[in-house]
């Protein structure tokens, strides 16, 4: 492979809460496709077996003493990321839906320069239409012109959590993310903040094992707190940094 | 309002400053977050002692029911105790968050030193038979700080500082 990323150092940060089904399997495969990169899974307060799992099959595994959240969890791996001073941080869900194969296309663009944060989207011009039922896409369609307002730029996919980060980036959201919903809010901060944000199309999987974090009982409530905290995320103090 | 109402009153606010009081001074009340409640009782007692001021203020805003003046007063205080516990809940929520964090990351970084410290260990194992007790322990002081050195990033970054977010 003779591609520009090959001779950077690159951290895949998987936040896990609970997917030992999923997560071998899904390590293996990143370290297929980005060979030498360095898998950072965090066990966010798992009850199963995952960071045992995620050990075997090669990942570093950051272990924080009792469920902090997901943003909580991504952030201690973009903590790690921004010691041990790696040059591109990728950010996957634990439930393997992002698929590492649409990795390289995302990378290649930060690598690039041509833009500093790649966030894989399901609804881009281009992409496959996924299977979502019809409440969650009203719920999706809303945020992201609520977010594409608050964040002065064309959001179509406010809450993939597939993003790929130059250093500075993440050195950023290493300092700003939101403990409850992280990515969201980041769209907003990033461009506050004078990052440049590309979205590209990338199919996305339905999840192998396990059950989502969201629940149907859940989704009014999460809409309703979602939207504060995008709104609150246009006006909280950022640290520069 | 009768004497004897306003007697209860009195002795229930002073029941409550000795309250707060006692338990700023049993260590369970930290003084900084007591203010708060000794401005609250303090306001209840002068409320007793002076009860002519509220009729007052219900003149000065025109309120029909001067008690209403008593109920809100009372309300306003609890508002701005709850915002308090709100304000340090969240701070808390912030600081555990922190912690667990740098927990994880201290703990990484602990597996791996004691990887490096074993092997080095190891290593030195064939030599450390042969010498004296007191240099063997020497080798296995250079072994562990040699390790963080061995890091290829950030050499010694054990004491940057994680709690800046």
């Amino acid at each position: 492979m003779d591609h520009k990323w090959t001779s950077l150092h690159i951290a895949v940060i998987i936040p896990a809460y609970n997917e030992a089904g999923n997560i071998a399997a899904l390590v293996q495969e990143v370290n297929q496709v980005i060979p030498g990169a360095k898998i950072v899974v965090i066990d966010d307060g798992s009850s199963d077996n995952t960071g045992q799992i995620a050990r075997s099959a090669g990942a570093i595994v950051l272990t924080p003493p009792y469920n902090i959240g997901i943003g909580g969890a991504v952030q201690t791996g973009l903590k790690l990321a921004v010691i041990e001073g790696d040059d591109i941080v990728i950010r996957l869900d634990g439930d393997g839906q992002h698929p590492p194969l649409e990795i390289p296309r995302l990378l290649e663009a930060v690598a690039n320069g041509e833009t500093d944060v790649a966030i894989g989207s399901r609804f881009c011009s281009g992409g496959e239409a996924p299977p979502i039922s019809f409440a969650r896409r009203i719920g999706i369609f809303f945020f992201s012109q609520l977010t594409s307002l608050l964040a002065g730029q064309k959001v179509t996919d406010p809450t993939s959590g597939f993003y790929v980060m130059d250093k500075k980036a993440a050195a950023f959201l290493s300092h700003n993310l939101s403990q409850d919903y992280p990515e969201v809010d980041a769209r907003v901060l990033l461009s506050r903040a004078g990052f440049r944000v590309k979205e590209y199309a990338t199919k996305m999987r339905p999840r192998v094992h396990g059950v989502s974090s969201i629940t149907v009982w859940r989704a009014f409530y999460y809409v309703l707190k979602v939207s504060l905290s995008v709104i609150v995320a246009r006006s909280r103090t950022i640290s520069p940094e | 309002m009768s004497i004897s109402y306003r007697i209860v009153i009195i002795i229930s606010s002073i029941f409550l400053i000795i309250t707060v009081w006692s338990l700023i001074k049993r260590g369970l009340f930290r003084p900084a977050y007591a203010l708060l409640w000794f401005f609250g009782s303090f306001a209840i007692l002068l409320l007793a002692l002076f009860p002519e001021f509220i009729p007052f203020v219900a003149g000065l805003f025109g309120v029909d029911y001067p008690p209403s003046v008593a109920f809100a007063f009372g309300i306003f205080i609890l508002i701005i105790l709850l915002l308090n516990q709100t304000i340090y809940l969240s701070t808390f929520a912030r600081l555990n968050k922190e912690l667990a964090q740098n927990y994880a990351l201290l703990q990484y970084r602990l597996e791996r030193l004691e990887g490096i410290v074993a092997r080095k260990q190891g290593e030195n194992f064939p030599d450390a038979r042969q010498i004296s007790g007191s240099e063997g322990e020497k080798t296995h002081a250079s072994a562990i700080k040699s390790a963080p050195g061995e890091r290829d990033v950030h050499p010694g970054d054990i004491n940057l500082p994680l709690t800046q977010t």
